[in-house]
């Protein structure tokens, strides 16, 4: 009786390992196609309804269009990172390799996206301040962010053997997302103390809703990209990971002899 | 459990006296920062008075984080720490008897250093007592976080640089709290609220820092 | 009793061993043996749980050993590869921080032990100045300072000369009258009878991948 519980336990980890990576590689293969395509939707409709359609801003001008990049990708930086987050937690609870393949795969586009943000800040501030780059507490954080981003990249390149790699960068972003808020909490305290008055900070005002379509159009876009991107990213990973095992040999057998 | 920590603290105290010259060393890196400052911004007092709080709290991360590098170093190289991680006793009362070790050594130098640098860069009295304060807290949890990285770089060939660049994000709010409890008690108002949360962040990362710390070893280990 | 269940192994994505199962009584040793890179220190550091196995799980007296366990951690003394010694101190003090992190040691007790291991007059002497045998002797000391049941030994024998290996050998045999377990990894041929002995040898696994 004992010796049929270990048996069972034993083959459903033995599926889970194995079969679950090759589960992922042929569902994020069916999906991708739907993300991608949606993704062009609403990317199309967020850049045609925010660049054109929507009316220029009573304060800003036309400047306030940066806001259909600036918002999505500082909100999407956060998100990777929470993405990272959670499979870290995962990866390091239940030691589940998708976890840490979908962490490992984030983390280069999370990192992109705050590039974005801050660049797209950048030139958001231009026409606003003046200046290219303003000590602001908004845009403070997001550089503290890419510093994070780089950080975890930094040592899952510097380690070279994966497992260590894998859990000591899933113990790094749990301590990063843990002082994220502290993070926050800093910066504006620093902000407030240092700036003063002097600075209108980006009030969040009631956004008309011509102006707000097309902003949730380019959130959601820019989501999909990401998962579009991800489910590739995750593709490859798989496969170079798994590339000893029989699914994924038989299927470079199948597609040299497509081929050939 | 006690006398097991006490037994790490006294070895790592042995080892550190041992070379006593390299515990000087972070020391002397602080003094050596600290004075390029006026070399590069000129001798004005009012400039220097108000630069020092900044100057110094960077000046001791800095020298901070080049002594944290080589704490677990020679440890792993001889397999003392694969003991450590084996031993019966909790993992994060050792490696916290490593650090306090390390603390003695290197710490308590900077601590008691550092106000009196202020005086090389002409600053104001009052500020001499607060610093004082600030690194009271300021220090223990810079080396509690400086050598989570220490761990997760163990071994690794570009250890230091690394461990810089993992570490600095994660120490920016300590040193704005501390830089902002100076300048506060430069100009005269009151810095309470900040030594407040420099000490709440001390209490968090005493509680959650040996826990990532044992994590982060057992991971370099594996 | 030590139970090992379908363990397989992994190091820098190859694997070394899968499936591996078996069970080491009191009383009995096993030794592991093998090509250079074929996965012994990796087997014993598994064992100890210092790393963990791709799959598979371990039972010290019938119960799942989980990483960091005190009580399965107080049975069992690990000498790696890397032996733990520091140069700059003295056999002595290195003896006395060993014994100190796993268990209540005294200095008299230490200085017996240093004697079996015939490092008597090295006592105060820093292993600096010490030959590779001789540090080797300071490691294994503590199999002499009343040892926990379990021994888990990566090359013991490692730079030990005649005396030194026929010295081990007798306190293997002590140990297992005794009722202990010993794993071994070495190269050595050892002679452990009257003692069960079973013996493991790990091959390394050819790499068999078409692109």
């Amino acid at each position: 009786m004992q010796l049929e519980q270990v048996w069972r336990n034993g083959m459903n980890r033995f599926l889970h390992r194995l079969g679950s990576l090759q589960v992922a590689y042929q569902m994020a293969g069916l999906c991708l196609p739907w993300f991608s395509t949606l993704c062009v939707l609403m990317m199309v409709y967020g850049v045609v309804g925010g660049l054109f359609l929507a009316p220029p801003d009573v304060e800003q001008g036309d400047a306030f269009r940066m806001i259909y990049i600036h918002v999505p990708s500082a909100f999407l930086s956060l998100m990777i990172y929470g993405v990272i987050f959670v499979n870290s937690v995962v990866y390091l609870v239940w030691h589940i390799k998708l976890a840490d393949i979908t962490a490992k795969c984030s983390a280069s586009v999370g990192a992109t996206y705050t590039i974005i943000a801050l660049f797209s800040g950048a030139l958001w501030g231009k026409p606003m301040w003046g200046t290219w780059w303003i000590w602001d507490a908004r845009l403070t954080s997001e550089l503290i962010l890419l510093f994070l981003y780089m950080g975890y990249m930094g040592l899952r390149n510097a380690i070279r053997e994966p497992k260590r790699a894998a859990k000591a960068s899933a113990i790094l972003a749990v301590i990063g997302m843990v002082d994220i808020p502290i993070i926050h909490f800093s910066v504006e305290w620093w902000a407030t103390l240092h700036q003063g008055a002097t600075l209108a900070k980006f009030s969040k005002p009631s956004i008309a809703s011509e102006m707000l379509y097309p902003l949730l159009a380019m959130l959601g876009a820019f989501i999909l990209f990401y998962v579009a991107l991800l489910c590739v990213r995750v593709r490859v990973e798989i496969l170079k990971r798994e590339r000893k095992t029989q699914w994924v040999q038989a299927g470079f057998a199948a597609q040299g002899s497509g081929a050939a | 459990m006690l006398k097991a920590m006490q037994c790490v603290i006294e070895r790592d105290l042995r080892l550190y006296f041992q070379h006593w010259g390299e515990c000087l060393i972070p020391v002397l890196f602080l003094i050596l920062v600290v004075s390029l400052f006026p070399m590069a911004l000129g001798s004005e007092p009012k400039l220097l008075a108000r630069i020092a709080p900044a100057v110094i709290w960077i000046a001791v991360v800095l020298s901070l984080l080049m002594s944290l590098e080589s704490v677990f170093r020679q440890d792993y190289q001889e397999g003392s720490l694969a003991q450590i991680v084996l031993s019966p006793y909790p993992l994060s009362i050792l490696l916290l008897g490593k650090l306090i070790a390390h603390w003695i050594m290197v710490g308590l130098p900077l601590l008691v250093l550092a106000p009196f640098l202020n005086i090389l860069l002409q600053g104001s009295s009052e500020g001499l007592g607060v610093l004082g304060l600030t690194l009271i807290f300021g220090i223990p949890t810079l080396s509690l976080i400086g050598s989570i990285g220490a761990a997760l770089t163990i071994g690794l060939p570009n250890g230091g640089s690394l461990l810089a660049v993992l570490v600095l994000p994660i120490m920016m709010p300590i040193v704005i709290f501390g830089t902002c409890a100076l300048t506060a008690a430069t100009e005269g108002v009151a810095f309470y609220s900040e030594l407040y949360v420099l000490a709440a962040l001390f209490i968090l990362t005493l509680v959650l820092g040996p826990v990532a710390l044992s994590n982060a070893v057992r991971a370099s280990l594996a | 009793m030590l139970k090992v269940n379908s363990l397989s192994g992994e190091w820098d994505s190859r694997v070394l061993f899968s499936g591996l199962t078996f069970e080491v009584a009191p009383g009995s040793a096993l030794i592991v043996s093998g090509a250079n890179g074929a996965g012994k220190s990796s087997l014993l550091k598994i064992l100890t749980s210092l790393s963990l196995p791709s799959s598979g799980n371990i039972r010290w007296q019938d119960q799942l050993f989980k990483a960091g366990d005190p009580d399965v951690l107080s049975q069992l003394l690990y000498i790696g590869h890397k032996i733990g010694v520091q140069p700059a101190l003295t056999p002595l003090q290195n003896l006395e921080w060993m014994t100190g992190i796993s268990r209540k040691s005294v200095v008299k007790n230490c200085r017996l032990a240093l004697e079996a291991v015939g490092l008597a007059e090295f006592e105060d002497v820093r292993c600096e100045v010490l030959s590779k045998g001789q540090c080797q002797r300071v490691a294994l000391a503590r199999l002499w300072l009343d040892p926990p049941i379990c021994w888990i030994l990566d090359e013991p024998f490692t730079a030990l000369d005649e005396t030194g290996v026929s010295l081990l050998q007798d306190r293997f045999l002590t140990h297992l009258k005794q009722g202990g377990i010993l794993v071994v990894a070495t190269h050595h041929k050892i002679a452990l009878k009257p003692y069960p002995c079973q013996e493991i040898r790990l091959e390394p696994v050819k790499d068999n991948f078409i692109f």
